[in-house]
C-alpha cells in the first residue's frame, strides 16, 4: 500500500525494538517501489526483500546496503519465510503478486552453498500482496486479500509436496494480511503446526486478527485503531507478537501481545 | 479470490472457533518482559487496587523493588526479588500482592497501563522518532540474550 510520495522518494530504513527501547532509525538508502518484506534467520539475523523500479524482487540481509535481484517482474511487496530444516539444511520461500495477479514462488533450498529456484507459477488471482508464515520446516502458509475482499489461504505441505486449494477464511478486508507463526518452536524444529496469527485491516481501517490454534480457526477480532497500511507482526518467542501498522500521516504505530 | 488453477475448498473450518479465555503466565513461566514498563507507562498501585487484585487467578503482575521493599521467597531466596520489568507467575504474583499489602508501601508495586490482565494485547503507541513512512512496515522477531523484540522496516 503505497500513498502520496513520488516513487524516487522511496528510501528504506529500519528501527530496532531489543524489549526495552526503540533503537534510531536507520537509513539502508535506495529506490523502491513496494512495501518491505522481511523475515528473521535462525542466527539472529535478517533478510529484507523489496521491489525494484524495474519490478524485480532484491535481498538483502536487513543492514548493509548491498542488494542481491531474484529477477522476475511483480505487482506486489515480496512476502518471505525462512524455515531451518533436518540435516542443518536451510529454506527461504518469497512469494510475490505476479503481473497476471497470481502467486509467484521462489525458494532456496540447501545450506551456505543451496541454490534458489526459478520463479514458480502457484496461481490464484490476488487482489494484494501475499503474506506467508510457517509452523513447521515442512508447512508453507500463504495468505492473500481475494477479489471478493475476504481473506484467503493456501498451505504448502513439502512432505506430500502439494498444495491445499484456496480457502476463504471470510472477512470484509481492505489491505493485504500479515501472518506469523509460533508455538512448538514453529519454523524451526516442530514437523507440526501451532498457531497461525493473521492480520488484517478491515473495512473500518481498524485492525483485525484470525488465529488458527491447533487445526481451528477462531473468529475475527477487532484490535482497534485506524490505519491506512497493510500491517506487519513478528513473534520472538512463544505467544509474543508485535504488530505494526501506519496511519494515514505516516505514522508507526505497535500493539503487543503476550499469551 | 476464485483461484485460477484451483477450485475453492469448502472447508472453511470457520464454524469451529476457539472458544474460552487464553491461558494465564504458566507457572514455570518466570520470563523477562517483552518490554520493561517504563514511568511514562507505569504508575502506582492504590492501596485498594491492589487489595482488588489480590486473589485474582487472572493477574499477572509487572513488578519491580523499590525504596526498602524486601519479599522474600520470592524466588526462592530473599534476594531474588523479581527483578524489574520481570513478569511472574500468577501464583507467585498473588503471593508477593499479599505480602506486598503487608509490609511495603503502594510505590513498590507497579505495572504498565496496558498489563491489567498481565495477559493479551498492549494498548496502541506510536513509535518514536521514525520519520514519515509511505509504505506499508515489514516486521521480524529481534533476539538478544533472554529478551525479545522486533525490526521495523519501512519507507521514508
Amino acid at each position: 500500500m503505497v500513498y502520496g510520495v513520488r516513487a524516487d522518494d522511496f528510501s528504506l530504513g529500519y528501527a530496532e525494538w531489543n524489549g526495552r527501547q526503540w533503537g534510531s532509525w536507520q537509513s539502508l538508502g535506495g529506490k523502491w517501489t513496494s512495501s518491505p518484506g522481511a523475515c528473521a534467520t535462525d542466527v539472529g539475523g535478517h533478510l529484507v526483500y523489496c521491489r525494484g523500479v524495474d519490478n524485480a524482487t532484491y535481498q538483502n540481509n536487513g543492514h548493509i546496503t548491498h542488494w542481491d535481484s531474484l529477477g522476475g517482474a511483480f505487482t506486489s511487496a515480496p512476502t518471505a519465510v525462512y524455515r531451518t530444516k533436518i540435516f542443518g539444511q536451510i529454506g527461504i520461500d518469497v512469494f510475490v503478486r505476479g503481473g497476471n495477479y497470481g502467486l509467484w514462488q521462489k525458494a532456496y533450498q540447501g545450506g551456505g552453498g543451496g541454490s534458489w529456484s526459478d520463479w514458480l507459477s502457484v496461481g490464484g488471482s490476488l487482489a494484494s500482496a501475499p503474506a506467508v508464515a510457517s509452523g513447521g520446516p515442512a508447512l508453507l502458509d500463504v495468505f492473500a486479500r481475494g477479489n471478493d475482499n475476504a481473506l484467503w489461504h493456501l498451505n504448502f505441505d513439502e512432505n506430500r509436496r502439494s498444495w491445499t486449494n484456496w480457502e476463504s477464511l471470510g472477512g470484509v478486508i481492505s489491505s493485504g494480511p500479515a501472518a506469523v507463526a509460533w508455538g512448538g518452536n514453529a519454523g524451526l524444529q516442530s514437523f507440526v503446526q501451532q498457531h497461525l496469527d493473521v492480520f488484517v485491516q478491515g473495512s473500518d481501517h481498524a485492525l483485525w486478527r484470525k488465529s488458527l490454534d491447533h487445526g481451528r480457526w477462531s473468529s475475527w477480532e477487532s484490535l482497534g485503531g485506524r490505519f491506512a497500511s497493510d500491517p506487519a507482526v513478528a513473534s520472538w518467542g512463544e505467544g509474543r507478537l508485535d504488530v505494526y501498522v501506519v496511519t494515514s500521516n505516516g505514522q508507526l504505530w505497535t500493539k503487543s501481545y503476550q499469551a | 479470490m476464485p483461484p485460477a488453477k484451483r477450485t475453492p475448498s469448502t472447508q472453511h473450518g470457520a464454524g469451529a472457533l476457539r472458544t474460552g479465555p487464553a491461558p494465564g503466565p504458566r507457572e514455570e513461566d518466570l520470563l523477562w518482559p517483552s518490554r520493561t514498563p517504563t514511568s511514562a507507562r507505569c504508575r502506582a498501585l492504590s492501596p485498594d487496587e491492589i487489595a482488588s487484585l489480590a486473589g485474582r487467578e487472572d493477574v499477572g503482575l509487572w513488578a519491580r523493588a523499590k525504596g526498602r521493599v524486601s519479599v522474600s521467597n520470592v524466588r526462592g531466596a530473599a534476594h531474588c526479588f523479581p527483578p524489574e520489568g520481570a513478569l511472574i507467575s500468577r501464583r507467585r504474583a498473588i503471593g508477593l500482592i499479599g505480602s506486598l499489602a503487608a509490609v511495603a508501601t503502594v510505590n513498590s508495586v507497579v505495572r504498565p497501563a496496558w498489563a491489567v490482565s498481565g495477559v493479551g494485547w498492549s494498548q496502541w503507541a506510536q513509535v518514536p522518532n521514525i520519520p514519515r513512512l509511505t509504505f506499508s512496515p515489514a516486521a521480524a522477531a529481534y533476539r538478544g540474550g533472554t529478551a525479545g523484540g522486533s525490526y521495523v522496516w519501512s519507507m521514508e
